[in-house]
């Protein structure tokens, strides 16, 4: 389990330009970052290139990240998911990773929760995060999380789910506003 | 224009993280956020939130050679160093500015007054070289001067700049700034007292003079203008037309006459 006020700490020393820092905030956080852009660019390749992508932005704009933009993860996580999407948005990334995608099926077909992944109760901010999902229906979740996770178009998603576009967006919509309104209200 | 509905702004930032917009959309998105500032602050909220999902990820060994290139890019460039050093001590100019000026806009101020005063012997022996003796001594009148040391904490002077409004003239003198790759490039910026963007004034040379006309709004701009600022930006220039950095050189514009006062007055 990630530990955040650890990460906001080498965040704070990356400021100051310490390497060390950066270095063990790499080795903490990369797996996990490397497997959210690995799974939106559906290529190693790819995610590779984001990950280094993110990771020098991280080391020059760690000034700018005040607790009050988010949990430290969130916030490097923004920016490796700025960086794939980025090169997600490639015609060539694009054509390849449609490709890509179709191997991903086994994944998230076993069952309407369809994430190996959706299992992180260690860390009380997900879990909550969780809660609000759990509390949808899962076609509002399933939307939501291919989006999210794999950067599927509304197109991708058309042809995935097998709804029309006007659905699938409504269905996002009033997934995303509940969630919102069920964690605002924790919070 | 700013979106005054808070919950169509928090509307609009979750559906662009979550990625609900069409590509026009989200461009239209992209480009409202480097004007308003609620809209930022509404991202930040909705990354805040949605981009924990993140910690849900099983974990993945990147190649090694990631950490490589990383460390090779970062810490294996001196240079690159230093503008890091003066990216972090000078903030971003991205972010919504103060109406009083900034701490390191007064700092930088000093510094950048103190560089011409040291450096006005250089500019009047540039200036007679590049236009004659007569030019000085006949003329435009020096209130339409302006001149500005662009310096940097680190590397010192590195372009001395003088505008006329008579001759509607923009000169850079380089001093000593480093060259870059060929993927980079300085850019100029003329910036109000509390730092606001007014306007590029384009790339700077890396030669060691330069000239332009000046057109009759950037005449106008200079009026309200207190600073210059360069900021290294992608070849062909900033992508955003705003700095995409803080500052790497700063400068005070100061009349000439402040400096060195007109006999004719």
């Amino acid at each position: 389990m990630l530990d955040e006020n650890k990460l906001q700490q080498l965040l704070f020393e990356c400021a100051e330009q310490r390497q060390a820092a950066l270095s063990e905030l790499y080795t903490l956080t990369s797996p996990k970052l490397y497997g959210v852009a690995r799974r939106l660019l559906q290529s190693h390749h790819q995610a590779a290139k984001a990950l280094q992508e993110a990771f020098v932005y991280i080391w020059y704009r760690a000034f700018e990240y005040t607790p009050d933009q988010g949990r430290p993860f969130a916030w490097m996580t923004s920016i490796v998911r700025n960086q794939a999407l980025r090169l997600m948005r490639l015609e060539t990334s694009q054509q390849k990773r449609h490709h890509s995608l179709l191997g991903e099926r086994e994944v998230y077909m076993r069952n309407d929760r369809f994430f190996d992944e959706y299992q992180a109760r260690s860390n009380p901010l997900l879990r909550e995060l969780q809660g609000c999902l759990d509390e949808l229906e899962p076609s509002q979740r399933h939307a939501i999380l291919l989006s999210y996770y794999y950067g599927y178009s509304q197109y991708e998603m058309v042809n995935k789910l097998k709804h029309p576009v006007g659905t699938l967006r409504a269905w996002i919509r009033r997934g995303i506003k509940r969630v919102r309104s069920e964690c605002d209200a924790d919070q | 224009m700013q979106i005054n509905n808070p919950e169509l702004r928090q509307r609009l930032a979750d559906d662009y993280v979550i990625g609900l917009m069409t590509a026009a959309t989200r461009r239209n998105f992209e480009k409202r956020l480097h004007t308003d500032p609620l809209l930022r602050e509404a991202l930040q909220k909705s990354e805040a939130l949605w981009n924990n999902l993140g910690l849900a990820v099983p974990d993945e060994i990147p190649p090694k050679m990631v950490w490589l290139r990383v460390s090779e890019r970062l810490f294996e460039e001196s240079e690159q160093n230093e503008i890091t050093f003066l990216r972090n001590n000078l903030g971003s100019l991205s972010e919504a500015q103060p109406r009083k000026p900034a701490g390191w806009l007064i700092a930088w101020s000093l510094i950048a007054t103190l560089s011409l005063v040291a450096l006005l012997p250089y500019t009047l022996y540039q200036h007679y070289i590049a236009v004659g003796s007569d030019a000085i001594v006949k003329g435009a009148s020096p209130h339409h001067h302006s001149l500005c040391v662009l310096s940097s904490t680190i590397k010192g002077p590195g372009w001395l700049v003088e505008t006329s409004e008579i001759n509607r003239s923009l000169r850079i003198y380089m001093l000593q700034a480093a060259p870059l790759d060929s993927n980079h490039t300085y850019q100029l910026w003329l910036l109000t007292d509390s730092g606001q963007l007014l306007k590029s004034l384009g790339f700077m040379p890396e030669t060691l003079h330069y000239e332009r006309t000046l057109s009759q709004y950037e005449i106008e701009l200079l009026h309200d203008a207190t600073y210059l600022s360069v900021t290294i930006e992608p070849a062909g220039g900033s992508p955003s037309g705003a700095p995409s950095t803080a500052p790497i050189f700063l400068g005070k514009l100061l009349p000439s006459d402040l400096i060195h006062p007109a006999k004719d007055h």
